[in-house]
């Protein structure tokens, strides 16, 4: 039985896992608190951690009917993300593994990501006995990035973004228009009504002969359209086929760079994961591509694509029992921890 | 009952392990900006010739002082919490620098200060008694001029040096043991998620402008 920890941003979540299965994996959000002031504002996220751990870590244990002495081991995510926000899990995740004489494993945020398309069912559960080497999409507000996984840990990044994270460029193109934060879910839904064709916006680095992505240049041509065009934001019908055509832009560079690299690389199989994997047209895109060329696809579940303990728990879990050493106690917050920097990390 | 005080809150961090106000162990570190804590209590308890399942109670000092440092110990009070059910409470480490002075065998009205940035410091004043801690003036927040006046007036000033600390405050750290020795008589406990740093600033972020289009979010 392991409990996990997850704070790297703005999401405070706690999971039990026992044998590859989830018996709680509880999320207190701040979207609301963050909502007022545009963004993540990290002191505030700090505060929140600190008051919704214990009771989220409480509510964790009572749904998985379990207690904290029967815990055989206690994971956190040690990094990347915003260190005052790390600080707190991995801290308090340190606190009770010491107090409890119990293992503790520092889980890298991104790894969880990578794994979790892997997480399904009701209740979730590991399902690596299915596993295949694949090439990952991960794709949240703060990353995008290409990563082949060849197998258990074993992962190669084949490219990431240049500049803004897919996510990022959601949700700044949705604050340019007017939308609340965080404005990524709401363009979707307006684009759902929109003509993705409407306007012609850029494809950053879609045929160029690399993996990478830059997405801050699609972001300003947003920008330089509204500056242009300042009465088009008064009509309704004009903003949902704006929305729409950005989605448009950000999902084909996403999906034709991700099938691309996987037929590449000889895999045989797609995953997608973090909050952006949410995307209605992405998860339709990325189905409709995979399947056009035999590839097999896989999508972390609506619920494990944005930040959650139970993706930590999971991997965590794994890697102790393929005899992963436990994390030093006194481990620091990694705050710029790349997936290049793990040990399996093929270069 | 064992009491483990936590004191990360200025760089010289330390721990220490207590039974009622006898300090049994103590362990403390000022050597780089990494606070070690759990290499700390191991430290403490073996001195201490104590075990982890003894400690029934964990006081953090609360600050003012750094926030990495008071969350620290915050997290692992929480923790050890969570996973023993320990008592947790916290006592503001400006008392605690007070009350290490106090037991070095000082006396009468001391003022406390530690650098609040962009100008300020955090400041109190204490008398110190042979039998206790009073406060004389409450933790507040005050002007480098009126910091500059206490000294000038010939006042006695401590607190942790440091760059945008005037030249005539005198050097002095909150303890760990001092904390410990405050908790055996003025501990109150409370629920780990109640547990916070001092914040005596206002915050201060900017709101963004409200949404122009309003969609429920789904």
């Amino acid at each position: 039985m392991l409990l996990a920890i997850e704070t790297s941003c703005d999401e405070t979540s706690v999971a039990v896992v026992h044998d590859g299965v989830v018996r709680a994996n509880l999320v207190a959000s701040q979207v609301r608190l963050h909502a007022e002031y545009g963004g993540v504002v990290p002191e505030l996220a700090t505060r929140e951690h600190l008051r919704h751990l214990a009771p989220l870590v409480r509510a964790a244990l009572r749904e998985a009917g379990v207690a904290a002495g029967e815990l055989d081991a206690v994971a956190a995510t040690q990094g990347p993300g915003l260190p005052s926000a790390l600080l707190v899990g991995l801290k308090a995740a340190q606190g009770l593994a010491f107090a409890l004489e119990r293992p503790f494993l520092g889980v890298h945020h991104h790894e969880a990501h990578l794994y979790s398309p892997w997480i399904t069912g009701q209740p979730p559960r590991a399902d690596f006995g299915a596993f295949l080497p694949n090439v990952s999409l991960l794709v949240s507000g703060g990353h995008t990035m290409l990563v082949r996984v060849e197998a258990g840990f074993r992962h190669r990044v084949l490219g990431s973004t240049v500049d803004d994270a897919a996510g990022e460029c959601f949700d700044k193109t949705a604050k340019l228009l007017g939308l609340a934060y965080p404005g990524g879910p709401l363009l979707d839904r307006l684009a759902a009504t929109g003509d993705p064709r409407s306007f012609a916006l850029p494809r950053p680095m879609l045929n160029e002969p690399h993996d990478d992505f830059s997405f801050s240049g699609l972001k300003t041509s947003v920008r330089y359209r509204l500056r242009d065009q300042p009465d088009l934001l008064a009509h309704d019908r004009r903003i949902h086929d704006l929305c729409a055509s950005v989605q448009a832009a950000i999902v084909e560079v996403l999906v034709s760079k991700t099938v691309r690299a996987a037929l590449r690389e000889g895999v045989s199989c797609v995953t997608a994961s973090g909050g952006v994997t949410c995307n209605r047209q992405l998860r339709r895109d990325l189905a409709a591509a995979c399947q056009a060329h035999g590839l097999s696809l896989r999508l972390a579940a609506p619920a494990l694509c944005t930040d959650n303990a139970a993706m930590v728990g999971i991997v965590a879990e794994r890697q102790l029992a393929s005899g992963a050493a436990p994390t030093d106690l006194d481990a620091e917050i990694r705050p710029g921890w790349s997936l290049t920097d793990l040990p399996n990390a093929v270069r | 009952m064992k009491t483990l005080a936590l004191e990360f809150s200025s760089e010289h961090r330390g721990v220490a392990v207590a039974d009622g106000d006898r300090i049994l162990g103590e362990a403390r570190e000022t050597a780089g900006r990494d606070t070690h804590p759990f290499a700390l209590i191991r430290a403490a308890l073996e001195q201490a010739r104590g075990r982890r399942d003894e400690i029934h109670r964990v006081v953090v000092g609360t600050g003012p002082g750094s926030y990495n440092g008071i969350r620290t110990a915050i997290a692992v009070a929480q923790g050890w919490h969570l996973a023993r059910g320990v008592e947790v409470g916290g006592i503001g480490s400006m008392e605690g620098l007070a009350e290490d002075l106090r037991l070095q065998g000082r006396r009468g009205r001391l003022h406390a200060v530690v650098d609040a940035q962009r100008g300020e410091f955090y400041l109190a004043a204490y008398e110190l008694r042979a039998d206790g801690l009073a406060i004389a003036e409450a933790l507040r927040i005050v002007p480098r001029q009126t910091l500059a006046a206490l000294l000038a007036a010939g006042e006695p000033v401590f607190g942790p040096p440091g760059e945008a600390v005037p030249a005539g405050v005198q050097p002095a750290y909150p303890s760990a043991a001092a904390l410990a020795r405050l908790a055996a008589t003025r501990f109150t406990p409370c629920a780990p998620e109640a547990l916070e740093p001092i914040y005596l600033r206002e915050t201060s972020f900017v709101k963004a402008p409200p949404p122009r289009i309003i969609v429920d979010h789904p």
